[in-house]
């Protein structure tokens, strides 16, 4: 699982390369928290997440925009990312479970939003390519 | 006819500083873009153009999209970009205002002089530092709760007058008085209210700041006379938004309208060009959250204005009014309003988006505080970390050329990446203070991301809005402390 810090004008870009969907989708979440804080960094405490959504594209926003939510609300920086994947009917489901650092015990960049602009889920015959651009 | 090639994008040039893109292809009309050759040559290196060909595809707009000389990329519409459609019969887009809702700046004005601070630089940073919460996870310079919030959301800086953290003038010398009555607390979700409820008095990060600055030109004397700026003076400049509160709720709504109009989004070139229809629930529920978080933005930015005199009195011994410190107005950069603008000889209610662009009404507007109705109001135009920053006022032209609109900064050129692998934050505060400017930042990075040279020229920008009687230059001022999260 890859993650790479991308060029773009005002923002940040954030692509990932992973055999599989879901470590693709880890791929990108440790890129989220390396955009936050490029130390390397450790939490103690667990959080986990539920959510659903009606596509691959949409489950990856809501994804990030949970981590962003819960980053404020927590006070956390999440790192240590695990999910998984399941489609279920019309639905897509992600479970996953991260690891916080607590923000008072970093200096970090605020992250305003995930975009949908420019963003990519796709499968290649390296992998999962994903791409995602956040507004800074 | 003189022409512009960008890839497969031509561009005519109608007369000196303003081009256009003709209608093609799925255009509705054409599109303009305001700037010199340099600046469109800036312009024409990423998704700017075509972003603003997409903008010009939206159901309702009005005589053309707009790209201002400080234009750059963003998602869906350019920065730099205003967009009118038809209140009636268009459409209003979360994207068309951004994800951080009035984002914007406002200026205070002092008594002082530039003597008066000199040799207090450092404490006056270290001061403001402490007090104003800069950067991520820092709270905010008040504890609010969730009925906070709820009142926030509806009232605006009227919350803060009956709280005693302003004071009359300041609802009279900021846009709208600092309320929306269109506001309407239970459109925005519990998730944003959350995020908000830490943040209240925050300046966050990126290219946001605190910066204290010293007037050092003036252009037009009787102007400058009526806004109460004179040579040497300090000012104050806020430049904050909406903070979490309002990027959750421009998230909501994407989602919201995609989820509603699946279909018709997954044909944009964009999502983030996603627009709910002119008279549905889902626009009418949208402009009613964004009011409400244009509320919250203007508290922000008075809890922070609060903070500021105190560190004045804290520094000077005395009362802030005693040293004058008073609103001069608070302009919106990211914002869709409701106003009334003349099309083809009739007048149309329309919504004007704009993002990354400030209203800029010229003289006898009845919306100006009195003080500004016959002189125009006032325009901020903060510059990027260590440059010029400038006051302007609302041009005679703007409503004819712009829907009432200038541009609202420089516009970057190069990306954080590639800023942060070309300067290095030491030496550029090191620099700066040989200029006798003191950076104070949460993280080094964004003092590299920032530096001057990641920046169009504000200089330039400036002059193309003078020149077409968009926004006149008043005064320019340079920066003295400045402090960044």
């Amino acid at each position: 699982m890859e993650f790479y810090l991308r060029d773009h004008t005002a923002d940040i870009a954030v692509e990932s390369l992973a055999p599989t969907l879901e470590e693709a989708f880890s791929g990108i979440a440790e890129g989220l928290s390396h955009a936050h804080s490029p130390n390397s960094l450790s939490g103690n405490k667990k959080f986990h997440l539920n959510i659903s959504s009606e596509s691959l594209e949409s489950l990856l926003f809501d994804f990030l925009d949970m981590l962003i939510y819960e980053r404020d609300v927590y006070n956390v920086l999440p790192t240590n990312h695990k999910v998984s994947i399941i489609q279920k009917d019309d639905m897509w489901n992600l479970e996953g479970t991260y690891y916080g650092v607590p923000l008072d015990t970093i200096e970090s960049r605020e992250i305003k939003a995930v975009t949908y602009s420019d963003m990519e889920v796709k499968k290649t015959p390296k992998g999962w390519r994903l791409y995602v651009v956040f507004d800074v | 006819m003189t022409t512009f090639k960008s890839g497969n994008i031509s561009l005519n040039q109608i007369e000196e500083f303003v081009w256009e893109i003709p209608r093609s292809g799925d255009m509705l009309v054409p599109a303009r873009i305001f700037a010199s050759e340099t600046l469109l040559e800036q312009i024409s290196q990423d998704k700017t153009l075509e972003q603003l060909k997409n903008t010009a595809s939206l159901p309702g707009i009005q005589k053309y999209a707009i790209c201002m000389p400080d234009g750059h990329q963003g998602y869906g519409f350019p920065v730099g970009g205003v967009v009118a459609t038809d209140a009636n019969n268009g459409c209003i887009s979360p994207g068309g205002v951004g994800y951080d809702i009035n984002c914007g700046v406002r200026m205070i004005k002092t008594n002082l002089s530039y003597s008066d601070l000199r040799g207090k630089e450092e404490s006056l940073g270290k001061l403001l530092f402490n007090k104003v919460p800069a950067g991520l996870g820092k709270g905010g310079v008040l504890n609010t709760s969730l009925e906070d919030i709820e009142e926030i959301l509806s009232l605006g800086v009227e919350w803060a007058l009956s709280n005693g953290y302003a004071v009359p003038e300041d609802l009279d010398f900021c846009e709208d008085r600092g309320r929306r009555t269109d506001a309407d607390p239970t459109k925005i979700s519990l998730r944003a209210k959350q995020r908000g409820k830490n943040q209240v008095g925050s300046l966050g990060s990126g290219n946001h700041f605190l910066e204290v600055q010293r007037v050092v030109e003036i252009f037009r004397e009787d102007v400058a006379h009526s806004y109460g700026l004179s040579q040497d003076q300090i000012v104050i400049l806020i430049h904050t938004g909406s903070r979490g509160l309002g990027h959750q709720t421009c998230t909501d709504y994407l989602r919201k309208i995609e989820m509603e109009h699946a279909t018709l989004l997954s044909k944009l070139p964009d999502k983030e060009l996603a627009a709910a229809p002119s008279g549905s629930q889902l626009a009418s529920d949208y402009y009613a959250a964004m009011c409400a978080c244009i509320n919250f933005a203007w508290i922000n930015r008075q809890i922070i204005t609060y903070a500021v005199r105190l560190v004045f009195e804290e520094l000077f011994n005395k009362p802030w009014e005693d040293l004058g410190m008073d609103l001069l107005y608070d302009v919106a950069h990211n914002i869709a309003k409701k106003e009334f603008h003349m099309v083809n000889g009739t007048q149309r209610e329309l919504f004007v988006h704009r993002k990354g662009a400030t209203r800029a009404f010229p003289a006898g507007n009845p919306e100006l505080p009195s003080a500004f109705r016959t002189v125009g109001q006032p325009v901020i135009i903060p510059g990027s970390m260590g440059s010029d920053s400038y006051i302007l006022r609302g041009g005679d032209a703007s409503l004819d050329l712009t829907f009432g609109s200038t541009a609202h900064g420089a516009g970057r050129i190069l990306s954080r990446t590639k800023a942060k692998k070309l300067f290095k934050a030491s030496e550029i505060q090191a620099k700066l203070k040989e200029q006798n400017i003191h950076v104070t930042a949460t993280l080094d990075a964004t003092i590299s991301e920032e530096a001057p040279g990641v920046y169009k020229d504000v200089s330039e920008v400036v002059n193309i809005s003078d020149f077409l009687g968009i926004g006149d230059k008043v005064a320019r001022t340079y920066p003295v402390v400045n402090i960044k999260g």
